[in-house]
């Protein structure tokens, strides 16, 4: 493990360790941290009580007697991103929705239970990985998504199979992957120089076998087994044998245990939660420390996430900013490290950084979260998520065959639409109405007739004290040279629509 | 394509579209719809995500293959009743018919406008049980995997290591004119339009909008400043830049051209009917886009149908069917049928033998064609045999295809315009194939 205390002296480096770990650096956060370092910081994340959702959609339900709703879950949703202290855990079960994928696109208008999933992930944010794998596949949401609800053993006389939905799935998305990985997350390859598949379509079918017989109560309990659905035979998935006779928990608990012990899902893993904190490119070495640290927490337990999830953010490759090259040296490597932020989270940095609130009591889905920014918690267009995590957008980044996958989001059409919902937040602070956000800009008014100060209130809200030169003297010439000191709200306006629509606002160092 | 700042204030909202035509610099005339390039031609890529249960969609009514259907999905399959006949015979003469959810594409199959291309799918070679039990023939990578078999379609089954799509590279081959791409996809990113030299445009079905904080020039200043006059170091920031440049010139040339083409055919509700909607507008403004040959693509969702298929598959066939018959008749209406095609494409075929309630993922399925240029009153391809362990049969009911997506693809390709060593160059492993080409088209 890095000795962190040399790092956190430095303060932008806790500048940058808070866009990671949280949805933005408050006001004073970033001293407290220096002062603090990153231990105590984790520590006091690691143990913070966890902020459900589900009971914050409820409450906003119970003020208008309905159901709770896409529009109620989303404003819990945000309300969390936005004020919920426990931020760490919140990014992070943000994170597991894009491996662990449920979609309201599939499922439906079921959003207590969406809301009651997604809690499943807050709760066990900082757990253990068996744990959430065990969770997440007797979810109801999970077993209607994925279709592991109803599955049942072959019937010859319907000449019917059980559902290969969720068996496939949970190899390929959540715990294995398609092919055999090295130690360092690189693929193996055959004498051809093919990738080597991790299993087969007859593992496929066995797993589908072991895991017949589950079914439903309501949105919110585990599934439950019926063993008069289970097939009871003997099964073989992954070159394990599973013994006839067993019933449909015991098979489940044997089958979450050889995909939870695969050689594949520790570098899987840390590959994904790597991609969602710190870079899109990481190096073959920060992988395998990841992988590591999942593999033992130091205390012989495989699956800790709190052990993970620190290795991810404290890797001597993070603090020094080193990605992968693409065999293109040193600066190269300096260069591809980071990533594009994902629109949502930009969006979070935006609001966090106004401090904006609910007007009314109820949080609203204000930012028309899915249209206006092209993703949604649980709202993703299949199981595969937003993007794949190898995405790689056509050009530079592609020809580099380095990944980017938070491209994938920017089409034409929504880089625009983000860009109207910046300048829809900066002039919230005139906003009433009981659905709105608001903020307050006194602060910006006390300073817009020094500009040198008012810029460097920006750069420390905006950018944790990290916004460019470049930037800096823009901004600046923008409030001396180009708009009126008369024009107060302009000036305010303009120069904030500029910082927020600049490159370095949308994308993490 | 460049759009400065100067020609984005001129073009902005505080002045008409007209006007501001008259400073984008691809667009010579504003009064006038440029003429439309001749020899136009315009492949539709329709791509049903998920894995469409095609052997529910395509179905046979010959009496001995009924039969072998129904007996391998005695719940699920189809009833006699259930079934719209077309009266188009396969190669082996099975006769077809269409879901009865599909019956506002009968016209078209009765008057030589669509087909359907049968168990068709990925392959490297031609394939069988037995050979594949032989252990001499190379299986394409990943059967099955959604993201992998979806990827497939846009690249040939042996270029998945290509970074670029098999319909960009072809543009690459033939030249692409005009400042925008005739690469478009209504949505997303997509595989297939990857090319060499056009970057492929991405339009939303709703169109383009207003980008609301730009409506003063100090505004506009700030904005165009980040992309025209930063240098960035770190490679997000620098492609982030690009794309905003990218995105906003797109954005203001398009609506330029969509003012001029505004939506006038009837089409109706739903996702893929709005896409296919914008796909018409773009074709009809091929002249102002200066496009020869233009490629769309199109998808829609919700195929991958493991459990209660039966009444949403019911559903996406209708809305399959009835937003291809729209764009039809718009295309027919203009007059340009002959010059549009449309090709259904998906992740794989699925299971004949079913789950309790719906199917598996499979491997072969049926593809459908429309449009002009289809030689229609024949279905294309072998009717295989459903029974299981039959030499088509890969495992319990997922079907080994007959004829290879490629072939599909290399016959576009040839209508397109491409020869023969181009084509090959594209889909190399075609050479296993005797004939390469499938003459659903000419």
């Amino acid at each position: 493990m890095t000795d962190t205390t040399i790092y956190s002296d430095d303060r932008q480096q806790c500048a940058k360790f808070l866009y990671r770990g949280s949805f933005g650096p408050q006001q004073g956060e970033i001293d407290q941290l220096q002062q603090n370092g990153f231990d105590a910081w984790l520590n006091q994340q690691f143990s913070s009580s966890p902020s459900y959702h589900l009971p914050k959609a409820q409450a906003f339900a119970l003020l208008t007697n309905d159901d709770v709703n896409d529009n109620m879950r989303l404003g819990a949703w945000w309300q969390c991103a936005l004020e919920a202290n426990d931020q760490l855990r919140q990014r992070m079960a943000y994170a597991l929705s894009q491996i662990f994928v449920v979609s309201k696109h599939g499922i439906g208008n079921r959003h207590a239970g969406l809301a009651n999933y997604y809690d499943i992930l807050v709760g066990h944010a900082f757990g253990n990985f068996r744990d959430i794998l065990e969770k997440v596949t007797l979810s109801p949401m999970m077993g209607r998504y994925l279709t592991l609800e109803g599955s049942q053993k072959a019937n010859p006389d319907k000449n019917t199979f059980p559902d290969e939905n969720y068996a496939r799935e949970v190899m390929q998305l959540f715990s294995l992957g398609l092919w055999k990985l090295r130690g360092n997350g690189k693929p193996k390859l055959d004498t051809k120089g093919n990738k080597i598949p991790t299993y087969t379509q007859h593992d496929v079918e066995e797993l589908a076998r072991v895991l017949t017989g589950w079914r439903r109560t309501n949105d919110l309990d585990p599934m439950y087994a019926d063993n008069n659905r289970h097939d009871t035979d003997e099964k073989i998935v992954l070159k394990t044998r599973f013994a006839a006779g067993q019933s449909a928990e015991q098979d489940l608990q044997q089958a979450l245990d050889v995909l939870f012990n695969h050689a594949n899902t520790p570098m899987f893993i840390a590959n994904l939660l790597i991609k969602r904190f710190v870079t899109s490119n990481p190096r073959n070495g920060y992988i395998s420390r990841v992988a590591k640290a999942f593999k033992d927490n130091g205390e012989g337990i495989r699956g800790d996430l709190q052990a993970t999830l620190k290795a991810v953010l404290t890797d001597a490759d993070v603090f020094k900013g080193r990605s992968n090259a693409a065999g293109n040296g040193r600066k190269a490597s300096k260069q591809h490290f980071g990533l594009l932020k994902e629109p949502i989270i930009t969006v979070a940095n935006q609001a966090r950084a106004l401090n904006m609130t609910s007007v009314g009591e109820r949080w609203w889905n204000f930012q028309g979260t899915e249209n206006n920014l092209g993703q949604a918690p649980l709202a993703a267009s299949s199981v595969f998520n937003f993007y794949t995590s190898d995405f790689a957008p056509q050009g530079e980044i592609a020809d580099l065959d380095l990944t980017a996958p938070e491209f994938n989001i920017l089409t034409t059409d929504i880089m625009r639409r983000i860009h109207n919902r910046f300048w829809s937040n900066v002039l919230a602070y005139k906003n009433t109405k009981d659905k709105h956000w608001v903020w307050n800009r006194s602060e910006y008014e006390q300073l817009e007739a020094s500009p040198t100060d008012y810029v460097a209130l920006i750069n420390e809200r905006f950018f944790g004290g990290l916004m460019s030169n470049e930037l800096t003297a823009y901004l600046t010439d923008m409030l001396i040279n180009k708009i009126s000191p008369t024009q107060i709200d302009n000036r305010i306006q303009s120069t904030l629509y500029v910082a927020v629509t600049s490159p370095e606002f949308f994308c993490q160092e | 394509m460049k759009l400065s700042r100067r020609h984005f204030l001129k073009g902005s909202a505080a002045l008409s579209a007209t006007t501001a035509a008259a400073t984008l610099p691809s667009i010579t005339s504003a009064a006038d719809i440029t003429t439309a390039p001749s020899d136009h031609k315009a492949l539709v890529c329709v791509f049903l995500f998920g894995g469409n249960d095609a052997y529910n969609m395509v179905v046979p009514v010959t009496d001995n293959a009924y039969t072998n259907y129904l007996a391998a999905r005695p719940d699920l399959g189809l009833k006699l009743d259930e079934i719209n006949t077309t009266g188009l015979l396969t190669d082996n003469d099975i006769e077809v018919g269409l879901h009865h959810a599909m019956s506002s594409l009968l016209p078209l199959f009765q008057n030589g406008q669509a087909t359907a291309l049968v168990n068709t799918g990925q392959l490297i070679q031609p394939t069988t049980r037995s050979l594949i039990d032989q252990h001499i023939v190379e299986l394409p990578e990943f059967l099955m995997a959604h993201n992998m078999q979806q990827e497939m379609w846009q690249s040939g089954a042996k270029n998945l290591a290509n970074p670029l799509g098999w319909a960009g590279r072809m543009m690459d081959m033939l030249g692409s004119s005009g400042d925008i791409s005739p690469l478009i996809s209504i949505g997303s990113d997509k595989k297939l339009l990857r090319s060499k030299n056009a970057n492929q445009t991405i339009i939303s079905s709703a169109g383009v909008g207003n980008y609301n904080g730009m409506n003063t020039d100090v505004r506009i200043d700030g904005y165009f400043n980040h992309f025209t006059q930063r240098d960035y170091n770190n490679l997000y920031m620098r492609n982030y830049s690009d794309r905003m440049e990218k995105s906003i010139a797109e954005n203001e040339a398009l609506k330029v051209i969509l003012d001029k083409h505004p939506a006038n055919a009837e089409y109706p509700e739903g996702g893929l009917a709005s896409q296919l909607k914008m796909v018409g507008r773009l074709i009809k403004a091929r002249g102002d886009l200066t496009h020869q040959r233009q490629v769309f693509f199109v998808g829609m969702g919700g195929f991958d149908t493991h459990k209660d298929q039966k009444v949403p598959h019911h559903n996406l066939l209708a809305q399959l069917s009835d937003s291809l018959a729209a764009f039809n008749t718009d295309m027919e209406n203009e007059g340009l049928a002959e010059q549009v095609t449309c090709v259904t494409m998906s992740d794989f075929g699925r299971r004949v033998q079913a789950n309790a309630s719906g199917t598996d993922h499979g491997w072969a399925g049926h593809q459908i064609v429309t449009g002009g240029a289809i030689s229609g009153g024949k279905a294309y391809g072998q009717w295989p045999d459903l029974t299981l362990n039959s030499e088509n049969d890969y495992n319990k009911g997922r079907i080994i295809p007959g004829i290879a997506a490629d072939q599909v693809n290399a016959s576009l390709c040839k209508w397109f315009g491409l020869n023969d060593a181009q084509i090959l160059e594209l889909f190399p492993n075609l050479v296993h194939f005797d004939p390469r080409y499938i003459d659903f088209i000419c």
